[in-house]
């Protein structure tokens, strides 16, 4: 009886580690506050990142220009936000540029329009000057360079292709690498909404 | 009689158990996985932290290659990607961490060239022991 139960426990112990989350996103060791800075929003106002704080942030860097990453990663943020928050104003998209020499607020701003379209809580798009840049970047370790190329825009960017989880407490709580599912960002962030002490 | 159907049972019955415990084990034991850094006609010194991981299947795992540019100018460098052995290719995702996938190194001190991946388990036929190597070459941006 007693080894019985005990082969009833490894079984349902077995099965609770088959079944625990596994988040597709990498947590910061230690989880600890996510670093701020200031840049211009799409509508020509001055911006910090914290005075997003109350919200959960969904943090990705890139530029208009870009052919195939970043317009990928921002319907991937869209589909997100549609999963979690459609209507509400607990998940916010920002994308912030890495371009500074062409990407304007009026330009971010046409840009992130063509992915809010569905939400009454726009995107934020993201400039600012050569140097407010780079001090935005360095903050999440983001790295870019600007490479000649025959392309119509004269140029284009590489850039690390990464998106950062912000919690409400403003704490840096996942990486997603490019390639990771919007239904698995929504999952992680589902479950980190559920259960904010996970790590 | 009745005690060689007994032993006969106990038999059956551990058998039974242990490849039950094996393909479980096979199926949620972590994967060793070895990160390696060479270079290849590049000034560079590659240190990867960690230099192995325990990676459980279907967990992101971020390593990090450290690159010391020996050089007297930057150096665009490309880092391509080799899993071993060569039969376990489908059983690693690796994630693109970089748009563009050129980096220049600068010569001013190490910089930090992050990969993320993660693995299937080994299951009945896969490989329990990974390695995931990243060889960089010089580039020339286009």
């Amino acid at each position: 009886m007693i080894r019985l139960r005990w082969i009833a426990l490894i079984a349902i112990g077995l099965m609770l580690a088959a079944c625990a989350h596994n988040f597709a996103g990498v947590a910061p060791n230690p989880i600890g506050p996510a670093p701020d800075f200031a840049l211009t929003d799409e509508n020509g106002q001055p911006f910090k990142l914290s005075d997003l704080r109350g919200k959960w942030i969904l943090l990705a860097y890139g530029y208009t220009h870009c052919p195939d990453v970043c317009p990928l990663t921002l319907a991937h943020l869209r589909d997100v936000k549609k999963a979690i928050d459609p209507t509400g104003d607990k998940v916010q998209v920002v994308f912030a540029t890495i371009d500074p020499e062409r990407d304007t607020t009026d330009i971010m701003r046409q840009y992130v329009g063509h992915f809010d379209q569905p939400f009454t809580q726009k995107f934020k798009g993201l400039s600012g000057t050569p140097q407010e840049i780079a001090q935005a970047a360095k903050a999440y370790n983001v790295k870019y360079e600007k490479k000649e190329s025959t392309s119509a825009g004269g140029y284009s960017m590489s850039h690390t292709a990464e998106v950062y989880l912000i919690d409400p407490q403003f704490n840096w709580r996942m990486t997603f690498p490019f390639g990771v599912k919007a239904e698995e960002i929504a999952a992680d962030l589902q479950y980190l909404m559920q259960h904010p002490e996970a790590k | 009689m009745k005690r060689t159907g007994l032993w006969i049972g106990i038999t059956i019955a551990v058998v039974l158990i242990g490849a039950i415990g094996l393909v479980a084990y096979r199926y949620l034991a972590p994967v060793r996985v070895d990160i390696v850094g060479e270079a290849e006609g590049v000034p560079f010194t590659i240190e990867t932290i960690p230099a192995t991981v325990l990676a459980r299947p279907g967990e992101m795992v971020k390593v990090v290659y450290r690159i010391q540019n020996n050089n007297l100018t930057p150096v665009s460098a490309y880092g391509a990607i080799t899993i071993g052995p060569a039969k376990a290719q489908d059983q690693i995702e690796v994630f693109l961490s970089q748009c563009g996938g050129i980096n220049t190194y600068q010569n001013t001190g190490p910089e930090d060239y992050n990969v993320m991946f993660r693995v299937q388990p080994a299951g009945l036929s896969g490989s329990a022991h990974l390695v995931l190597k990243h060889t960089f070459t010089p580039s020339t941006p286009q």
